[in-house]
């Protein structure tokens, strides 16, 4: 047996739950909460869980983007869910054209709701204009 | 704004009107045929802009009769379809088909995990299954099974099984772990492989064979059918695991070393395939060519010295590792310490590892998908792209210590650095030649592409031949295969044309064309 560690704990009901979310079309975050359980259960919103889900491949702690953005930027620019300088419309682009070493992201990998919730979070704690 | 290329023999109007019929039988939401989708689905690293192989959009299938609805209308209209799982084949063209107008069957959406078996370790998956799903999946029913992992984890078990591609635990070989395939056909029929074909079968993910022939690896890299679902074997956990990075100070050591490792693979000690990479394996992971020299042509000697000082490499690395119950892996360990005991300078610095230790930082070789190793394509700076060429050797130290000096000769004639990696399996060597550029360089791309080509001519003069290759170069790489003219070709075809008379599954996959677009292509 292994040991189980708090998160995998929590995660036991969520997993069970997840068929059912999956069916909720309406909201557009319920597929990513579906796929990923673990990254749903540490997420402190839907839409963050999104971002992780679809993301987080390479924009977490030590990923592929973020240590590209780190040499690049430095430090304080490298996770983007720190950040508080990206335009919607830019994260956008980004995702849907590729930028240098990101290859773009399809619709059917990222849909368009999902994004909508994505540029969301990535932009929650932008300075009001 | 541009329109979609046609796919040959459509015209405009008939492909609006096969569009307008997806559109209506699967719902707006699962047809991506948008300028910028089409966009999405060009090949990240294309050696040059990528539109040779622009497809007419993308169709999202999420269940079976969606995926026999396309392929029913395909049929109708003589549409090309370009299947793939979740299209991260990154340095084979992604999810870009071969033939331009193709439209991509993205499976990405289609990804329901049917079933974990975790008495007996295997699973029932869907194609768009991808790898770090599975691994919450497991996590968060701490099921103790391993998948077996390529170094880009961004993609799927079983787009990755279909292409042969490889992982590094003792299930590397990740072909070999599919266990019968739900295919549809190019007629729109379902068929079930192995034991799968009888319906209700208890034993269809226990044995790969079946009853008489035996078909699973027909599907794999052809186009002779749609896979709609897979069983997969899994890895239990092992008891005990011991992991090790070796590093080799000089070029020459590849050849003791590879036969050292050839034995261990062959008589079982080690049973999962061995990366044995040059110096820039690492270096380009963690930093850019520009940190080291802004010079032109390859990195001189010097500064590749330079660069394995810093990150305290030898000019090759590689990694071992041995898995089992504790007494399997304390004695595997120690027959791996005696066979290199005369040869290195320090012991072998194995880490070990066990249930509920955290496997992350040994990614791969403990079966944890990562997407790091994806850095290697800022090693050029701009946007970096890199193909492979990998031809399979035997493995033997004398044979790669060749391949080793002519390819090099190859690239640094080219004026491109180059970097390598032999693969140890079971019985052969897969030896990767990694071609590095800045898309944004039509020079460096150019010299990419010519050197590729020699690479695909010297390896046939040699003998030898890949065991997968990038949409480009399909055709010229299938040639080489040319016993009594091309006779498993032939045979191909015939299968094809007879399963598939509109030639409508993936033309031009791995040299595969249907015979109305086959004229004039295939000598
Ligand atoms: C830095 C780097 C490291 C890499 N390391 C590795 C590695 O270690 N090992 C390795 O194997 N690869 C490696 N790759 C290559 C590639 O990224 C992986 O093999 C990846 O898993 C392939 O993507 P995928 O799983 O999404 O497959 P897909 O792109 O979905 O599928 C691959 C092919 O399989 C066929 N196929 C897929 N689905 C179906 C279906 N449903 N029906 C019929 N045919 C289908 C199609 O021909 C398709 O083109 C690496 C790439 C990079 C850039
Ligand atoms: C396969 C890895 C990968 C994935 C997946 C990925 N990215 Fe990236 N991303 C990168 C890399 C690498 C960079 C840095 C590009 C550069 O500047 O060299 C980057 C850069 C960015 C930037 C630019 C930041 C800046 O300061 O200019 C944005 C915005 C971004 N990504 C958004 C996203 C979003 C949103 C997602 C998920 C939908 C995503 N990325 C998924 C690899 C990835």
């Amino acid at each position: 047996m292994i040991k189980a560690g708090p998160i995998a704990l929590a995660l036991g009901l969520l997993a069970a739950g997840s068929a059912a979310l999956a069916q909720n079309a309406a909201d557009p975050t319920a597929r990513a909460r579906a796929d990923f359980p673990v990254s749903a259960a540490i997420s402190r919103s839907p839409d963050e869980a999104v971002f992780r889900a679809r993301c987080g491949y390479c924009h977490l702690e030590m990923g592929f983007g973020t240590l590209t953005l780190m040499k690049a930027q430095g430090p304080v620019k490298a996770l983007l869910a720190n950040r508080t300088d990206l335009e919607g419309d830019y994260v956008r682009a980004v995702v849907r054209s590729g930028l240098l070493g990101m290859p773009a992201i399809t619709r059917a990998e990222v849909t368009d709701g999902e994004l909508d919730a994505i540029v969301r979070y990535l932009t929650r704690n932008n300075p009001r204009k | 704004m541009s329109d979609a290329p046609l796919p040959p023999g459509l015209d405009r109007a008939s492909f609006d009107k096969a569009l307008g019929e997806l559109r209506k039988t699967l719902g707006d939401d699962k047809v991506l045929a948008t300028e910028l989708d089409r966009q999405t689905y060009l090949d990240p690293y294309a050696l040059g802009t990528g539109l040779d192989h622009e497809s007419c959009g993308a169709l999202t299938p999420t269940s079976v009769e969606d995926v026999q609805a396309i392929v029913g209308i395909a049929n109708a209209h003589k549409l090309p379809l370009w299947p793939v799982a979740r299209g991260k084949n990154l340095g084979y063209g992604a999810a870009a088909p071969v033939l331009a107008g193709t439209a991509v069957v993205d499976m990405t959406r289609m990804n329901r995990i049917l079933d974990v078996d975790t008495e007996f370790a295997h699973c029932t998956i869907e194609p768009g299954v991808g790898f770090y799903q599975m691994d919450e999946h497991l996590t968060a029913n701490r099921i103790p099974l391993w998948m077996s992992v390529p170094a880009n984890g961004w993609g799927s078990l079983v787009g990755n099984a279909l292409e042969r591609g490889i992982g590094y635990t003792p299930y590397g070989d990740n072909t070999s772990k599919l266990c019968g395939l739900e295919v549809v056909m190019p007629d729109g029929k379902l068929v079930r492989t192995g034991l799968g074909a009888m319906d209700g079968n208890k034993a269809w993910a226990n044995y790969q064979y079946g009853f008489g022939t035996s078909w699973d690896q027909m599907f794999a890299q052809s186009n002779f059918g749609i896979v709609t679902k897979a069983n997969m074997w899994l890895m239990p956990e092992p008891e005990l695991s011991f992991h090790a990075l070796v590093n080799l100070p000089r070029m020459e050591d590849i050849v003791w070393a590879m036969d050292v490792l050839a034995k261990l693979r062959l008589s079982g000690v080690v049973d999962h395939n061995v990366v044995f990479g040059n110096y820039l394996h690492d270096a380009s992971a963690m930093t850019t060519r520009a940190d080291w020299y802004d010079g032109p042509g390859p990195i001189p000697d010097d500064v590749a010295e330079k660069i394995q000082k810093k990150f305290n490499v030898g000019w090759w690395t590689f990694h071992i590792s041995v898995y089992g119950d504790e007494p399997v892996a304390m004695a595997k360990k120690g027959l791996i310490d005696a066979a290199f005991k005369d040869k290195l300078a320090t012991p072998i610095p194995w880490v070990p590892l066990r249930p509920g230790e955290p496997r992350e930082p040994l990614a791969v070789a403990a079966g944890k998908p990562f997407v790091l190793p994806l850095a290697v394509v800022n090693w050029m700076g701009g946007r970096g792209g890199h193909i492979g060429f990998s031809p399979i050797l035997p493995p033997s130290g004398k044979l790669a210590w060749e391949a080793f000096l002519r390819r090099k000769k190859r690239f640094e004639a080219m004026g491109l650095d180059y970097y390598s990696s032999f693969t140890v399996g079971h019985r052969h060597i897969a030896n990767v030649n990694m071609i590095l550029y800045d898309r944004d360089d039509a020079e460096m791309t150019k010299k990419a592409h010519d050197l590729f080509v020699q690479m695909i001519g010297d390896a046939r003069e040699e003998g030898y031949g890949e065991y997968r290759t990038h949409i480009d170069f399909m055709d010229a790489v299938s040639k080489t295969y040319d016993f009594n003219g091309g006779a498993l070709m032939r045979l191909n075809e015939a299968v094809k044309d007879t399963l598939d008379p509109n030639g409508i599954i993936a033309p031009g996959k791995n040299g595969i064309w249907p015979a109305r677009l086959r004229k004039g292509r295939v000598a």
